[in-house]
């Protein structure tokens, strides 16, 4: 008899294998409308269910009988090797060719080297944080899914040169959803190894959609980086096993209960560099910058709900154990760095995509610190901005992908007066923009909780001082952004502001779960992060700075304050007279244009700061990658030494 | 947390900083001025500024201007009375920092170039003081225990003694908060800076009337996290505060033609060699001190 919680566990984990099917096969659009939208309900129906259920029954773990499917997950990985080496091999890429092989050497020692296989049954793992995952996954992933069938519509009529695969393209999304809810819910590393692989893969090939010489090269720079993650993941694996006859530490929760974790520093040090590839840390940030060739959703997907987010998951579930290695301060090392660097080079960018883009490897930087750390405070931060940085992020990917298909560009400087020309877009990425970096919302509530836990970590004083710096360029570059926005007011409405609906409808659910999160986020934290860490840490009963009531009605006052003046500009009294710019005198014209020195009426012009002689990639990239590969060769020295805190 | 002396701290804020805002705003004039050779306005003048602004016709180059000065007036005044009600310091800093967003918003909506530039060097500056603002927190929690300011003003020892870097870094970063230096950035009041009003360039009546308001609500706000440095001490205190103003304009006054350029790369020296330093000292010595 099959419980309904581990019912829902399949069909989260089938129903995207199916849909991927279906959608593989037909061709026609309604079809495709239809079996996108009728999985996404599922989807969300079944991750809602899921997390309901498990949090009112208290339920943390659930049993399954599936006696093959560790033989199947082997053909699984098998085949994402020789997958990767074959496309490898026809587009003539060596190094992506060596690392293939060597993923599946290794993956033939790990399974003919006589390690024993978990017995018959396998255990899900359905802790709190892997619910909010699933929640994540299941919510965002779907509605991103479904925001891809306008904008793939619209991609394909739009690119002529790309042969339209949409069919291809659906079927990769969803199998990638399917890939993620099993890292989430798998307890057992063996598991959770063959679901990494599916999304190195997933990924790769949505990279590569388009098939452009640029989508070939970015893709395969995406591969070979988590293919060594992978590689990685994989010696871990196989030292965890060879450790006792049982493989005992091969199971999540038996290894974070170790005794002795000076004996496993090694995989641990393996098992960070498979999550700083994933999540894209420096010096491996520029497969996730180069991803923006692909198609939106494909960046939404991989920036806000799976792909770097399966990188970060996996360094919070081990935070426990990295708390008490220098293993941990390192790879905590790792992500701050990142975090400053990143956020830098934010500056220098004008093109959307890439400043959204690095804007995550800075916040999954900080993430990483944050689970390097380790301590019950660092590990709610990092929970708190896994979630509330996966929705806004999403939020602003699909409204440039949105825009970007209007206006022609997704350069920061065309976007000026873009409340009057697409509004809808326009305050739903203020919102995402607000919801980054601004006081009250969620990712500096977030912010906040890292300075707090910082404050007591090692080395936690280095920490915050780059916190500090790292925020002052995150202010810089989201401002001007949001500054463009309401520039040249006077411009007018666009012709076309009509939205596809199933644009419209994912961009609007997502904006509200922006509101619905920052607002909610004491509630989240009290009922769902906290009781997570005090699994790990049994004296840990909360973040304290984060309830105090000072704090909560701080918070409410600044958004009873947003609201009054949201509700003003509404209603507020229009009266008064519009004038030209003033131009310090200049003689102008009825339009506003200057008389300039020939006599000819100009238009004036400005554009925004990017500080290329400071923070531009041919002067920040190289020593930062170079910096942040020291600090990873420190990390392995350390986890070698197995020194421990 | 006590409820009635929050409340009390708050609204004897609402009520007095703009007072006091404006009469120091007036002092300031006269001693620039005297250090200039010039003879000055009238002590009261700002509050006639003020006023005259409030009277003029409501002209805007955007109409969203109104509500995002606004904003930017509410929510200093908001992040004052946050901090003189003994709330968390941190938030109070993140609160100012929304309120200089608006203000940056409202100079980017005017959409003249003037104020355009305006707007990115204000943000620059916003970038700057970012920085010294979280270790002023941080540091007094390791200090202290707590972000709540009420708690602060109770420890036994004034917290100068244990920052003395991140003091002198707040104090450097002032110059700029306060609206002093560089000449390329700032709003005062002074003759040669007119010209580079930057920010505030495109406003007028009311709009540039809440800005001048906000602008006292700060001062005032930024003077009382120098106080809080000698909590428990209050006589030293403001004796620091008075002759820390007085510096201040006599920095202003004696370089005159420093540019952003400078500004960024002195600030985050003195950032990084003292507040910095004073934080990781602190980190790593905290116990024996």
């Amino acid at each position: 008899m099959y419980s309904p919680e581990l019912i829902t566990i399949i069909l989260l984990l089938l129903v995207p294998v199916a849909a991927a099917a279906l959608l593989a096969l037909f061709k026609p659009d309604i079809i495709r409308n239809t079996i996108v939208t009728l999985a996404s309900v599922i989807l969300i129906g079944a991750s809602v269910f899921l997390a309901v259920t498990a949090w009112s029954n208290g339920i943390t773990v659930v049993h399954a009988a599936i006696p093959w499917l560790f033989t199947a997950l082997f053909f699984v990985e098998l085949a994402v090797a020789v997958i990767i080496f074959c496309l490898a091999v026809k587009y003539k890429k060596p190094l992506a060719i060596i690392l293939a092989v060597v993923q599946a050497v290794l993956l033939l020692i790990l399974e003919f080297s006589g390690i024993a296989h978990p017995q018959a049954e396998i255990v899900l793992t359905l802790s709190n944080l892997s619910l909010i995952m699933v929640l994540i996954i299941g919510i965002i992933g779907s509605l991103i899914c479904v925001y891809a069938l306008g904008y793939m519509k619209d991609y394909a009529a739009h690119s002529h040169d790309v042969p339209d695969r949409r069919r291809y393209f659906f079927a990769i999304l969803f199998l990638f959803l399917t890939a993620m809810f099993g890292i989430v819910l798998s307890s057992h590393l063996m598991m959770l190894l063959a679901f990494w692989e599916v999304t190195t893969l997933c990924s790769f090939l949505l990279i590569g959609y388009s098939k452009t010489p640029e989508a070939v090269t970015n893709s395969f720079r995406a591969v070979w980086m988590n293919l060594i993650g992978g590689i990685a993941f994989t010696g871990a694996v196989i030292y965890l096993a060879q450790m006792d006859p049982e493989a005992s530490l091969l199971s999540i929760p038996n290894l974070l209960a170790i005794d002795n974790v000076g004996l496993v520093t090694i995989p641990l040090a393996l098992i960070a560099l498979a999550g700083i590839t994933k999540a894209a840390q420096m010096p491996f940030s520029t497969w996730l910058t180069g991803a923006m060739v692909a198609p939106t959703p494909v960046s939404a997907l991989l920036h806000s709900s799976t792909m770097v987010k399966a990188g970060v998951f996996l360094l919070i579930v081990f935070a426990p154990l990295f708390s008490q290695t220098w293993v941990g301060v390192a790879l905590a090392l790792v992500g701050a760095f990142t975090f400053l660097a990143t956020s830098a080079l934010a500056i220098s960018q004008s093109n959307a995509k890439k400043v959204l883009a690095y804007s995550t490897i800075a916040n999954l930087g900080l993430i990483t610190a944050c689970a390097g750390i380790g301590t019950p405070s660092a590990i709610v931060a990092a929970i708190l901005l896994t979630i509330f940085h996966a929705v806004a992020k999403c939020l602003l990917f699909l409204c440039v992908g949105a825009v970007e298909h209007k206006i022609g560009s997704r350069d920061i400087e065309d976007m000026d007066a873009l409340l009057v020309r697409q509004p809808v877009l326009a305050v739903m990425m203020v919102v995402g923009i607000a919801g980054m970096y601004l006081a009250p919302f969620g990712m500096l509530i977030s912010k906040w909780a890292a300075i707090e836990a910082f404050i007591n970590a090692p080395l936690g004083c280095i920490f915050i001082s780059i916190l500090a710096f790292g925020s002052a360029f995150t202010v810089f570059f989201w401002t001007k952004w949001l500054g463009k926005i309401f520039m040249r007011l006077g411009k007018p409405v666009a012709e076309e502001t009509k939205l596809n609906p199933s644009e419209k409808i994912s961009i609007i659910i997502i904006g509200i779960l922006v509101l619905v999160a920052c607002v909610g986020f004491p509630v989240i934290t009290a009922e769902i992060v906290v009781p997570y860490v005090a699994v790990y840490y049994a004296f840990y009963t909360g973040a304290s700075g984060l309830f105090a009531v000072d704090t909560l009605m701080m918070c409410s006052l600044m958004f009873v304050i947003l609201a009054a003046l949201v509700i003003a500009a509404a209603v507020g009294s229009k009266s008064g007279r519009i004038v030209k710019p003033y131009l310090n005198g200049r003689a102008v014209n009825a339009e506003g244009e200057f008389l300039g020195s020939l006599g000819v009426y100009k238009e004036a012009k400005t554009s925004n700061y990017y500080l290329e002689e400071y923070t531009g990639e041919s002067k920040l990239l190289k020593p930062s990658q170079i910096i942040a590969l020291l600090i990873i060769i420190a990390m392995f020295v350390l986890g070698i030494m197995g020194v421990l805190l | 947390m006590n409820v009635i002396p929050a409340i009390l701290g708050a609204v004897i804020f609402l009520i007095a900083a703009p007072l006091l805002g404006g009469l120091l705003s007036g002092i300031d004039r006269i001693i620039t001025a005297r250090m200039q050779s010039r003879r000055g306005p009238p002590l009261l003048q700002p509050f006639y500024d003020i006023a005259k602004l409030w009277h003029k016709e409501k002209v805007f180059a955007n109409p969203v201007e109104g509500i995002f000065t606004a904003a930017y007036l509410i929510l200093t005044a908001a992040a004052g009375a946050m901090f003189f009600a003994g709330l968390n310091l941190l938030l109070v800093v993140f609160c100012l920092a929304l309120a200089h967003t608006f203000l940056i918003l409202a100079a980017y909506a005017a959409n003249a170039p003037y104020s355009h530039i305006g707007a990115e060097r204000e943000l620059i500056a916003i970038m700057v003081a970012e920085p010294i603002l979280i270790l002023l927190g941080v540091g007094f929690f390791m200090v202290t225990g707590t972000f709540l300011v009420s708690e602060i003003m109770g420890a036994a020892v004034p917290a100068i003694c244990y920052l003395p870097g991140v003091f002198l870094a707040l104090f450097a970063v002032l110059t700029l908060k306060l609206r002093k230096s560089p000449f390329d950035i700032s709003t005062s009041h002074h003759a040669h800076q007119e010209l580079v009003k930057g920010v505030t360039s495109s406003f007028a009546g009311k709009t540039l009337a809440k800005v001048e308001l906000a602008h006292w609500y700060e001062t005032i706000l930024l003077l009382g996290m120098i106080f809080l440095f000698f909590a428990g001490c209050p006589v030293i205190g403001l004796i620091v505060v008075i002759v820390g103003y007085f510096l201040e304009i006599l920095i202003d006054n004696i370089f005159p033609r420093v540019t952003w350029q400078m500004t960024v790369k002195s600030l985050w020296i003195a950032t990084l060699v003292f507040g910095v330093l004073n934080i990781i000292l602190l980190g790593f010595f905290g116990g024996l001190i």
